[in-house]
């Protein structure tokens, strides 16, 4: 028999000791392992609930902005049309030729409500104005196509051409 | 069928006799095989227990295609080597020099050589070998960790080459050749410590 510290009785009790414990420790992990997946399917859904949301919101936002950007586009031609009522002139008539490239319309007028009369008598002799728009605004290009009776404002620049302000359908 | 596979069968049917036999069977070879991984005799005990508890927790898994022993050794290696990973480190000699329980690893490391001596031996021989045997075992721990285990599991345990193979998990000729580096390394540290070959 080897010099030993424990006996073999102790020994072999210790194994069924530590057997014991091992098993419990098993047991507390097993039901540990499940209160996490019940806990890992409740944090899950919540999470998936989270991202619907935030899916949702971001994309109502998203429109909203739009909207929003929408109204900021309104806003401001609105804003300059009130501008316009006041200082610049109003035609009406149709439009007959849209240069995307070139970025004006050309318009038939039909009636002119001038507010200054240097302009009115320009716009009396025209028939057709040519007016310069940005192309890249989006305000404008969801308005601009050929149609009849529409109400523009407009004002000159710098250079003497007749700019668009506004358009109402 | 062998003896442990005979033991083994009569843990499975519930005799509890069978397994405490193979425990006493094999419990100090176990702890004398994880000292060289783990030089502290308390974990190495502890660790022997660790993997006796093992099996008797999951007692369908031993599958009797590999000799009992084999399966054994192999989960107190993982044992051993999972400590290692968790603790960080393998003791040092020094470590052991330093430690309380130096008398008690020493007395047991000479009481295993003394039994394993014996066991090939007659009385009158083995004094002689016993010395020898010592030697032996303090070049063991002077080399590497895994020829220290190669030359432990073949040499000292009688394990076969393909036995060493599954406990170290290692390939045949993977083990083939730690086997001969292991033997060369002891070899040339015996000689440095001035161990004299007998023609």
């Amino acid at each position: 028999m080897v010099l030993f510290m424990k006996t073999d009785r102790e020994f072999i009790d210790g194994i069924y000791l530590k057997a014991k414990e091992y098993e419990s420790r098993e047991k507390t992990k097993q039901n540990k392992t499940n209160i996490f997946s019940y806990k890992t399917m409740k944090l899950s859904i919540a999470l998936m609930a989270a991202v619907l949301t935030l899916t949702v919101g971001m994309f109502g936002y998203r429109m909203l902005d739009k909207r929003d950007s929408n109204k900021d586009l309104l806003q401001e031609p609105l804003a300059l049309s009130v501008r316009s009522m006041r200082d610049s002139n109003i035609i009406k008539g149709r439009i007959k030729r849209i240069n995307v490239k070139k970025e004006y319309i050309v318009v038939r007028t039909s009636e002119i409500i001038s507010f200054n009369e240097e302009y009115d008598k320009e716009l009396k002799i025209k028939k057709n104005i040519k007016i310069y728009y940005d192309t890249s605004s989006n305000y404008f290009n969801s308005r601009i196509s050929i149609k009849t009776n529409v109400k523009i404002y407009i004002d000159k620049d710098i250079q003497g051409n007749w700019i668009l302000l506004d358009i109402e359908s | 069928m062998n003896a442990d596979s005979l033991d083994y069968q009569k843990f499975l049917v519930g005799d509890i006799k069978g397994f405490e036999n193979l425990v006493i069977k094999y419990k100090d070879n176990l702890i004398f095989f994880i000292l060289k991984y783990i030089k502290d005799i308390n974990l190495a005990e502890d660790i022997a227990q660790d993997a006796f508890a093992e099996v008797f927790i999951n007692k369908d898994r031993y599958n009797f295609k590999n000799t009992f022993k084999t399966y054994l050794f192999t989960i107190a290696r993982n044992k051993a080597i999972d400590y290692i990973r968790r603790f960080g480190r393998e003791l040092s000699s020094e470590d052991i020099f330093e430690s309380v329980q130096y008398d008690e690893l020493t007395d047991f490391k000479e009481a295993m050589i003394e039994n394993l001596n014996n066991r090939y031996k007659s009385p009158d021989e083995s004094v002689i070998i016993n010395e020898n045997y010592r030697l032996v075992h303090d070049g063991l721990d002077k080399i590497k960790k895994d020829y220290s285990v190669v030359i432990h599991l073949i040499d000292i345990e009688g394990l076969t080459y393909a036995e060493a193979a599954q406990i170290m998990k290692k390939t045949m000729p993977q083990i083939k050749v730690l086997v001969h580096r292991a033997r060369k390394s002891l070899a040339k540290t015996l000689r440095e410590d001035g161990f004299i070959y007998e023609n």
